[in-house]
């Protein structure tokens, strides 16, 4: 049958599933539905006709689809410390801080700015780290990365990141989903709804947390939005159960859990024909993945298989919950074909309330953390021949003022940096993205941008850029118009692809 | 621009006037010997004088042309008077053949010679030295990863090349466009028209690279857009020179730069994930694609654009008759990822029968190499992962006549430190992936700090 053909008999059909659609279906999709985020699918699945024909080539949603153009990058690793880092320890080495260290803030620097919790006049606060130049790049690197300094020349550093949001939620939302509230998908969402997934035992989306809490903004980082829920990040953990619910309830043995699962289906698949749903689809799909999860995800969740030599380089340990063990799980996933890993770490919010968020003490500690096991993960995938077909992504939600907290404008009991939302620093490495570079750089005290300023949506478009897709033309119909992760904004950063 | 110099720039346009009438007129010579084209005869002396003519405005508007300093040397000047010869031999060739015929005939040979080498010269001076010769005789190959050591000359080994490859045609004793050689050391410092063109160290305030760099639509821009480009490693390289102090006579060694021009080399020179080949191909039979996916085995267009397909066999418990069936694409798979799948060193037979494949992986699978001389065929293949394997160096080597192979992984299988060597001139092109990163243990990394630092 001729393609066009087919579509108009789809067409023909949908017209009259929707007729189908009775006050009855309406109760039933809202009672099931949960909050907002069923809404919105349901409102999201009012319109499945104006959306191009191949965003489901098959009934199986996660069937691998192919990206606008050719890709250089298969897999993305993002490496998300929140809370936020502070550059000027790590990366933005700036001498001429250190000068004003101690001296009040000039009031150029103050005027017309709002902080989360700088008040009144604060002292400027030198860098608390000596910094030194590494690999034939000469990137600068604080002494708290020791490890990371070996492996400069092969990342590209992105000096003059600048956001719009200077709190925790709405900051990680916006770089993670492209917009400070929340509904919209995450870009790992999009990325498997554009991409589907080369592993069909195993999610295309997983999201890693260390840290011991969850992001501010909660699960809608690596929520679906309005994209239909299969594509919504799977949390996994690295300890106890991998996946939490998945397991056979007592006394149900594997058979009779498939028996169930597939009398479901069936059901659900009648169901579908009737309605035309796409959301059924996505249920009938959680069920059979959640089913083949059983066995495949708790294989590759164990890190206890992989040899000794690497849980030195990575300085993992097995059984723990821990950044270094979730970095490691990072690269197995990617080897067996999960499309986008987020891995995300708590602890970096180092305002100085206490001695956990000082920067001279905590801070210092959540450095060490990551140093070895990001290291290790670009020389694993390196040595493995991945990283040119994976893209490594490290940053925080904002970066950390040049200016010494003083909360209500009196003194923090130890050093301590504010949210700082005009230049931080990123890296990028792998997947296409040029080796030992630094693109952007800051004013002589890491205040603001003189060059090279990119924002979170030119990130994300330059991440799906290297996935092999035009960042505005990966859509979805939603409430009348199309939406895209980068919604108005975002340009490639074509300085950084090699 | 003055007026002469416009008319100066008719040269190139005129000369190909005296040359087709003179070499006609030769022939006729030569024809009318014959009973058949006696009838020619009498339009010889004719067409000479014309050729004659022709010749003489384009010796003037070649002195003009030639006086605008951007011509020099010895080509030009040979050029200049076999020109002026071939024009007064033309006018002698009408006085002799009023007189004596077979000495018109001998003489038409001498104009002819002359004639000939003087394009020639013309043509070496507009296209370059070796245009001639260059599609013969290519030695670009000399940049591979390979034949960079420590010993390698910056400017002799490197940068001169390139020079030569891309710019001697237009910057050189002959031809000085812009009033710049580039064919010598002294020649490239002393710069052009507008002065110096490189500064050492200081690659933004280098005209040189500057005039690289600038959008192939603007004029300024070098090598101008219709001869040959330079590639992103060639303009790598020579930002490298001049960011290291443009020297003349430093090994890469001495400069520091051995590790980092390699992984250019390696980063330019490997494929990214992209490559796929540029000729179109048929469309890919639809019933196979989709038998192949009842054996769950993934089958995707590269992009929307293409029509080349990608397989993966992760999930697939029938790898021997998708094998079989994957055949039938074999015109379309040019990626294919059996990684973590239980494939054999059998199965390699059907694997190499896919001849357009570019990227392979077969890492972390049983295979002991032992199959891998199967893979001969795969002549286009870019990038192949062995690593986690048990694949011997002895087995490698099998594939050494795979010279298209940039990025080889054989990581932690059973090739021998002491192979790579072997292996790495056996596979010139590659960056070969092997050894075991190690990040060491160090001090720091399990102690916390629990009071101010310092
Ligand atoms: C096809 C002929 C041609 C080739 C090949 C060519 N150039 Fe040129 N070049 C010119 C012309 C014509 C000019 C003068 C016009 C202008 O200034 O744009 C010029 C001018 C220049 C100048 C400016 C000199 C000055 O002082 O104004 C530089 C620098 C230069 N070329 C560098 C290069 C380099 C480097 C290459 C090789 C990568 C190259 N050119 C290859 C034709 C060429």
């Amino acid at each position: 049958m001729k393609e066009g053909q087919r579509q108009k008999i789809n067409q023909a059909e949908y017209l009259q599933n929707l007729e189908n659609i009775t006050r009855r279906h309406f109760l039933w999709e809202s009672a099931s539905g949960l909050g907002a985020l069923a809404l919105g699918s349901l409102f999201g699945s009012c319109s499945p006709l104006d959306r191009k024909p191949d965003s489901f080539l098959s009934t199986n949603p996660l069937a691998v689809k192919p990206p606008h153009f050719i890709p250089k990058a298969k897999s993305v690793i993002y490496l998300h410390m929140a809370g936020a880092p502070s550059q000027l320890e790590m990366f933005d080495f700036k001498p001429d801080l250190q000068k004003l260290d101690g001296q009040d803030c000039p009031a150029s620097l103050l005027d017309g700015k709002k902080f989360a919790f700088i008040r009144g006049v604060p002292k400027m606060l030198g860098p608390q780290a000596s910094f030194q130049q590494y690999g034939e790049s000469r990137a600068w690197v604080s002494e708290h990365l020791p490890h990371f300094s070996t492996a400069v020349d092969e990342v590209t550093f992105l000096k003059a990141v600048q956001t719009d949001q200077f709190n925790h939620g709405p900051a990680q939302l916006l770089m993670h989903t492209g917009s400070a509230r929340l509904g919209r998908p995450s870009m790992g969402a999009w990325v498997t709804y554009g991409l589907g997934s080369e592993n069909q035992n195993l999610p295309g989306f997983v999201v890693l947390t260390s840290g011991g809490k969850n992001p501010d903004a909660g699960k809608s980082v690596w929520g679906s939005g309005f994209l239909p829920s299969v594509y919504q990040g799977v949390q996994c953990r690295s300890e106890g159960d991998p996946v939490l619910f998945l397991k056979d309830p007592k006394d149900v043995d594997r058979n009779l859990r498939k028996a169930s699962i597939d009398a479901i289906n069936e059901i659900n698949h009648l169901n579908y024909q009737k309605s035309g749903d796409p959301e059924i689809l996505s249920r009938m799909a959680q069920y059979e993945m959640a089913f083949k999860m059983q066995i495949s995800v708790p294989e590759v969740m164990d890190i206890h298989d992989e040899p000794q030599y690497i849980h030195d380089m990575y300085g993992t340990k097995p059984g723990r919950a821990s950044l270094a063990n979730n970095i490691l799980l990072a690269r197995k996933l990617v080897e067996k074909g999960v499309r986008f890993v987020q891995v995300f770490d708590w602890g970096w919010d180092s305002h100085g309330t206490d001695s956990d968020l000082a920067i001279d003490i905590g801070h210092i500690n959540k450095c060490r953390s990551v140093d070895k096991a990001m290291t290790a993960l670009i020389f694993d995938l390196k040595q493995r021949g991945l990283l040119e077909e994976t893209l490594v992504v490290w940053g925080g939600e904002f970066g950390r003022t040049p200016m010494q907290e003083n909360r209500e404008g009196k003194k923090n009991p130890f050093k301590g940096r504010d949210h700082h939302t005009e230049a931080f620093t990123m890296w990028m490495a792998g997947g296409g993205i040029k080796k030992g570079f630094t693109h952007g750089e800051t004013d002589a005290i890491g205040y603001s941008s003189i060059s090279g300023k990119v924002t979170p949506y030119d990130v994300q478009a330059t991440i799906l850029h290297q996935l092999g897709f035009d960042h505005e033309k990966l859509t979805y119909q939603f409430q009348g118009r199309p939406f895209r992760l980068t919604d108005v904004a975002g340009k490639v950063i074509h300085e950084v692809i090699g | 621009m003055s007026i002469m110099e416009i008319v100066g720039r008719f040269h190139p346009l005129l000369v190909h006037l005296p040359i087709g009438i003179l070499v006609l007129a030769i022939a006729f010579e030569w024809l009318s010997g014959y009973q058949r084209y006696q009838i020619l005869k009498p339009a010889i002396t004719t067409i000479i004088s014309l050729g004659a003519i022709t010749a003489l405005f384009s010796c003037i508007t070649g002195y003009l042309l030639s006086q605008n300093g951007e011509y020099d040397g010895d080509t030009v000047s040979w050029h200049q008077w076999l020109g002026i010869s071939v024009t007064l031999l033309s006018f002698l060739y009408v006085w002799i053949r009023s007189k004596s015929e077979l000495a018109a005939k001998v003489f038409s040979v001498v104009v002819l010679v002359l004639l000939s080498i003087t394009g020639h010269l013309g043509g070496s001076l507009t296209h370059g030295e070796d245009y001639l010769t260059e599609g013969l005789f290519t030695n670009n190959e000399s940049m591979n990863v390979a034949s960079i050591d420590d010993q390698t000359k910056m400017y002799a080994d490197l940068v001169q090349p390139i020079l030569e490859s891309k710019c001697y045609t237009c910057h050189n004793a002959s031809k000085q466009k812009g009033k710049l050689r580039l064919d010598a050391p002294e020649h490239i410092q002393k710069g052009g028209k507008n002065g110096t063109v490189l500064v050492a160290h200081k690659v933004d305030e280098s005209e040189m690279i500057d005039r690289l760099l600038l959008p192939l639509d603007q004029d300024e821009h070098m090598p101008p857009k219709e001869k040959k480009q330079l590639s992103s490693v060639e303009v790598e390289i020579l930002k490298r020179w001049i960011a290291s102090g443009a020297s003349f006579d430093q090994t890469v060694g001495e400069l520091k730069l051995t590790n980092n021009l390699k992984d250019i080399l390696q980063s330019h020179n490997t494929p990214n994930v992209s490559e796929v080949p540029i000729d179109d191909v048929g469309k890919a039979d639809e019933s196979i694609i989709n038998k192949l996916r009842m054996l769950e085995v993934m089958v995707v267009p590269v992009s929307q654009e293409s029509r080349y397909l990608s397989v993966n066999l992760i999930n697939t418990t029938n790898i021997d008759s998708a094998l079989v069936m994957m055949q039938e694409l074999k015109e379309q798979i040019v990626w294919l990822n059996a990684s973590s799948t239980s494939i054999s060193d059998v199965n390699l037979k059907l694997v190499g029968a896919l001849t357009n494949l570019s990227r392979l992986h077969l890492n972390n699978t049983k295979l002991s190499g032992e199959g891998l001389v199967s893979l001969k065929p795969l002549i286009n293949l870019r990038y192949l992962n062995l690593s986690n394997t048990n694949v011997t160096g002895k087995a490698l080597m099998s594939l050494a006549s795979l010279t298209s192979l940039t990025s080889l992984h054989v990581y932690n299988t059973a090739v021998q430190e002491s192979e790579i060597d072997a292996i790495q001139k056996a596979f010139l092109n590659a960056r070969i992936e092997w050894k075991n990163y190690v990040v060491p243990m160090l001090p720091t990394d399990t102690v916390r700090v629990m009071l101010p630092y310092r």
